[in-house]
């Protein structure tokens, strides 16, 4: 599967709605990189087809979503759905291009000095709230670190090599927070994405992580909303779950009684608890959901390779060293989770 | 049935193409499918709009497959047309069958 060129993967998830944006991309990348499309060439001219009919404009997006909340077009205007805003908005667009063209010497200086206090008002805005608005994501980050496992001794390695491993087991969790001193705190968690039901339409595939005890006292955030999962419900798996503070905005108009509402994955029912703080983007950017692993999967996790891992040193630890005091079989190794 | 079950020709086309294509029903089979069949063009981008679309009004529902080695891991978008999204379908054939009924013998095709 090659990506599409210059950028414009990017360029259509941003311009499509959510909903499907990424199943057209990939389907566009995948039909892309098909030898039947005669080469080079034929492959662009395909692709330059597909986009130029593909509703991607904001009109269309705004026509569709307008219509679903049972907005009606304008009086006398007939045609397709969005055909008169769009229409609208190519007339407008036509003047402004021909006026342009007519004056090509005030066009450069308009465009020119638009992309000058563009550039400016975001780099102002950048260093202003990169300085001064951000919060610190996590205190004492410079203590968390994801962990991965080594086994000098195992049968893959040769020579004596040190063989590394990304995935980590429910007992190598256990053994290393329970015989490590540099270790403060361990949590594992896996990333799943699921149909989420909540009673309202349209549904969605929300991509959350199924998590250990252990994982918001690691990261020490504070919840936006509610609480977070006691260590109590994440082992027993009581079916709660924490969601994302993008998904408490965009779903649920961040709604200040959403706690308690139920809501489910697959078959699984959830009662949610608490939102968690923007900050949070662990195990990805995108997830939306964090709930117990549950007795079952953590049974079948204990000697599975399914967890990633986050750690929180202790102060002291020097967490440069690479490889703290061995807990055999395994050797526990850290690298920054900055 | 009521007004709202006036589907478009889009629409038509596309459901019955996940009806033909059963357990490969994503996007690329569909455009395919109807390419060949249809003799028309449709892009991925108005096949999954619509498709939402479908899916808004209960007519459709969608499901990941399991991820494909050949789109580098990625699930696909399976489709399947809902039982309403098929009475739906057959209302829309007998509306247009009742309407060539109507149509005196010179001037069918």
């Amino acid at each position: 599967m090659n990506p599409l060129p210059l950028g414009l993967g990017a360029l259509l998830r941003a311009l499509l709605p959510h909903e499907f944006g990424d199943d057209v991309v990939t389907e566009l990348e995948e039909r892309y990189a098909d030898p039947r499309l005669t080469g080079r060439v034929g492959a662009a001219l395909w692709l330059a087809r597909e986009v130029a009919m593909t509703p991607f404009l904001g009109v269309r997006r705004q026509a569709w979503r307008l219509r679903a909340r049972g907005v009606r077009r304008p009086e006398g205007v007939t045609g397709q759905v969005g055909g008169w805003a769009k229409g609208r908005l190519s007339a407008g667009l036509m003047i402004a291009l021909r006026s342009l063209r007519k004056r090509p010497g005030f066009a450069m200086v308009a465009i020119l000095t638009l992309v000058a206090s563009v550039g400016a008002s975001t780099l102002i805005f950048s260093l202003f709230e990169g300085v001064l608005l951000r919060p610190l994501p996590s205190p004492d980050e410079d203590r968390l670190h994801f962990v991965y496992g080594t086994n000098p001794a195992s049968e893959g390695s040769e020579n004596g090599e040190t063989v590394s491993f990304d995935g980590v087991t429910g007992d190598m969790i256990e053994l290393w927070r329970t015989s490590i001193p540099e270790i403060e705190s361990l949590a594992g968690y896996f990333t799943f994405e699921g149909r989420w039901a909540d009673g309202l339409a349209p549904a969605l595939s929300a991509s959350g992580a199924f998590i250990t005890p252990g994982y918001f006292e690691t990261l020490a955030l504070q919840p936006s909303l509610g609480r977070f999962p006691t260590d109590k419900e994440l082992k027993s798996a009581d079916g709660v779950i924490v969601i994302s503070e993008r998904l408490w905005s965009s779903r649920y108009g961040r709604d200040p009684e959403i706690l308690g509402r139920t809501v489910s994955i697959g078959t699984t029912v959830f009662e949610i608890v608490g939102v968690a703080p923007a900050a949070l983007k662990l195990p990805r950017e995108s997830s939306d959901w964090w709930a117990p692993i549950g007795a079952e999967l953590a049974e079948l996790a204990g000697a599975a390779a399914l967890y990633e891992a986050v750690v929180r040193l202790t102060t002291s630890a020097d967490a440069r060293s690479g490889t703290p005091a061995a807990a055999a079989p395994w050797t526990c190794a850290y690298t920054p989770a900055s | 049935m009521p007004d709202h079950a006036h589907l478009t020709d889009l629409e038509q086309l596309l459901l019955l193409a996940v009806l033909r294509c059963e357990d490969e029903a994503y996007g690329a089979n569909l455009q395919a499918d109807i390419e060949h069949e249809a003799d028309r063009h449709v892009s991925l981008g108005s096949i999954h709009m619509t498709l939402a679309r479908l899916e808004e009004r209960g007519l459709a529902s969608s499901r990941k497959s399991a991820p494909q080695a050949s789109r580098g891991g990625k699930a696909r978008r399976i489709y399947r047309v809902t039982e309403e999204g098929r009475a739906t379908l057959e209302w829309n054939r007998h509306v247009m069958n009742r309407m060539w009924d109507g149509v005196p013998a010179e001037g069918r095709p």
